[in-house]
């Protein structure tokens, strides 16, 4: 699908990109527009110091995907860096110290902070014009500042350093830019207006807060801090830039601190916003949602979906929304007789089962593909309903010498005479050096499970036998049976063969 | 508004948080013809500084100290005349259209229309 993509201003006007920028691809799971979409961009990268991006991708895609979700979700993600060099390495008031000349004006102690690492005046533009170009199905743009001092940012687009705890910090601020999580701190600072977050509220009535399904019902609310209660789901004050009033779910989460476990809550919510953009499901035949049968075949239904490294995602099948027991694969194979004539629906429901949610009233986690399929001349799937449309087992309406029975294990409508080509004939079967094996084959339109179907072979019509010394089965398939004498011709008086069906 | 060609997925249940932007295309008959809600693009977020062991707060503002900049990617809808930008202010989006969702931030004409 193409789009179009519009690019709303806010007061900065956007400055053209003048340097040469390459994509490389890091790691590819699958298409873009069903993955997610992880790109890099390098900055305060001189040309000399370039070829160290890769590796300072690397690192930070290696620690990304040593985390929960990101470790079994891996292959729901696709990773890009898009390199491009600034006339000089190092951020604005950096380790080195000063003004920098680079490429997207990255600086700390952004607001007096020093930690806070932004990207500056033309920098916000230049890198979504890289991402327009390079891959405009970006979900999470994060530039790396070649500068070994501690800083990072979220927004738009999240900002890292090459410190040694830039990894980390990469995660944290795409909690922020990617899965809309709050900081889960509890320094006042003025100037900042709290709300309600998937990881903070207001909310102090235990059955009210958004994260209730989290919290053991033995845990007081609110929730000490204490070290008892460092490991379990609270209510714990102090959130989102206050220290009153404002809670969170952990005691200290990556939201909070780095080096830190990533949160219960937080982890769920970064698996809700991975499936907020992409299905579980990739790809399904018939690709149209409407299937018409004007004969007899056998249907067949399938899925492609996405998978984690612990297989929590499922599929179950549905017929007429009655659930197949059993049919829980990516194929679903079904003969038309057994929809029957008229309107049907199959339907596939795929659900990511992951104990790593708890909350999912969108119901993300979960997608059904559905097909309407419109059925004729399609006959009853089973005996009992075979009697029921065309009488009893020895009725012969179309007088053609075939019973109804026959042509039940045959698959050919009793109202009408049996065609040439839907007739059992008889054929000899080439053996070793002369010999010749009488040989009776069977054409049907399906395997019947309700009645026996078994050929046999006699040399005076009276006694007739099958099985191992008497028969042999050349082909067994559902549409056609093939079984030989176990002996040649020329043995013995004639030789005959019988299609033998027998109802319970 | 710029053009661009990519292999871009339908959009599933978008999130919807106070704070966050949303943004949709409406048409000349006032009819809502794309939306789409981003992460607040001026809420800063630093992370606190690891090496110091008992940081102390600090007085701080949050929010840029200069205009940001934020793209919103939409399907080719020929009949937009115009994108209005909101702060979400509500939880859960609302059921009905009636329903405030937030401050308007901005209403700008689509070129061209």
């Amino acid at each position: 699908m193409n789009a179009r993509l519009l690019l709303l201003t806010l007061l900065v006007a956007a400055q053209s990109a003048r340097a040469q920028a390459t994509l490389h691809t890091v790691e590819s799971n699958g298409p873009r527009d069903k993955r997610i979409n992880i790109v890099f961009l390098s900055e305060a990268y001189s040309a000399a110091d370039l070829p160290n991006f890769a590796s300072h991708v690397d690192t930070a895609v290696t620690y990304l995907f040593s985390r929960e979700p990101w470790s079994q979700y891996r292959s729901f993600c696709n990773v890009f860096r898009i390199e491009i060099a600034s006339n000089q390495s190092g951020a604005d008031n950096g380790i080195a110290g000063g003004s920098r000349d680079t490429y997207f004006h990255s600086g700390f102690n952004t607001a007096s902070i020093p930690q806070l690492l932004t990207i500056g005046g033309a920098g916000p533009s230049r890198a979504f014009t890289l991402l327009n170009q390079h891959v405009p199905e970006y979900d999470i743009p994060v530039v790396i500042v070649n500068d070994t001092k501690y800083g990072g940012s979220g927004g738009s687009i999240a900002v890292a350093s090459v410190h040694s705890l830039s990894a980390r910090v990469v995660e944290h601020e795409i909690g922020h830019s990617f899965a809309g999580l709050a900081d889960e701190y509890d320094q006042d600072y003025a100037g900042f207006f709290p709300s309600e977050k998937p990881n903070t509220t207001a909310q102090t009535v235990r059955s009210l807060i958004r994260w209730n399904a989290w919290i053991d019902a033995t845990t007081p609310v609110a929730t000490p801090e204490e070290p008892e209660y460092d490991s379990i789901l609270g209510l714990f004050e102090g959130s989102m830039y206050r220290t009153e009033d404002w809670y969170r779910p952990h005691n200290n989460s990556l939201m909070r601190s780095l080096n830190r476990p990533v949160g219960n809550v937080n982890r769920e919510q970064f698996l809700l916003s991975i499936y907020s953009r992409i299905d579980p499901v990739d790809s399904w035949t018939p690709i149209g949602p409407l299937v018409e049968v004007g004969d007899f075949q056998r249907l067949v239904f399938g899925l492609a979906s996405k998978q984690s490294t612990t297989a929590s995602v499922q599929t179950q099948w549905y017929v007429d929304e009655q659930l197949v027991p059993g049919a829980t694969g990516t194929t679903f194979e079904i003969v038309s007789d057994a929809l029957g004539n008229g309107s049907h629906s199959v339907r596939a429901q795929t659900a990511d089962g992951t104990p790593f949610v708890r909350n999912d009233p969108s119901q993300l986690l979960r997608q059904n593909v559905s097909w309407s399929v419109t059925l004729t001349n399609q006959l009853p799937a089973t005996l009992a309903a075979w009697r029921a449309a065309f009488g009893s087992d020895t009725a012969n309406p179309a007088r053609d010498g075939y019973v109804n029975l026959a042509k039940y294990a045959l698959g050919t409508d009793p109202a009408h005479p049996i065609a040439m080509s839907r007739q059992p004939f008889a054929s000899f079967t080439p053996g070793s050096g002369t010999d010749r094996y009488l040989t009776l084959s069977v054409p049907r339109r399906t395997r019947r499970s309700d009645v026996g179907s078994r050929v046999e072979i006699s040399d005076d019509l009276a006694t007739w036998t099958s099985g191992p010394g008497h028969t042999v089965t050349l082909e067994d398939r559902d549409d056609l049976l093939v079984v030989r004498d176990a002996n040649p011709i020329g043995i013995g008086p004639n030789r005959s063969m019988r299609l033998r069906v027998q109802a319970p | 508004m710029e053009e661009v060609r990519g292999v871009f997925r339908r959009e599933r249940t978008p999130l919807w948080q106070a704070g966050m932007l949303y943004c949709r295309l409406v048409a000349s008959d006032g009819r809502v013809v794309g939306e789409r809600t981003i992460p607040a693009p001026d809420h800063v977020c630093f992370v606190l500084d690891p090496n110091v062991s008992t940081e102390a707060p600090v007085v701080a503002r949050l929010t840029p100290d200069a205009p940001v900049l934020f793209q919103v990617r939409f399907d080719g809808i020929a009949e937009a005349v115009r994108l209005d930008v909101h702060r979400i202010s509500t939880d859960t989006r609302p059921a009905d259209s009636a329903t405030p969702i937030g401050p308007l931030l901005g209403s700008i004409a689509i070129p061209g229309k």
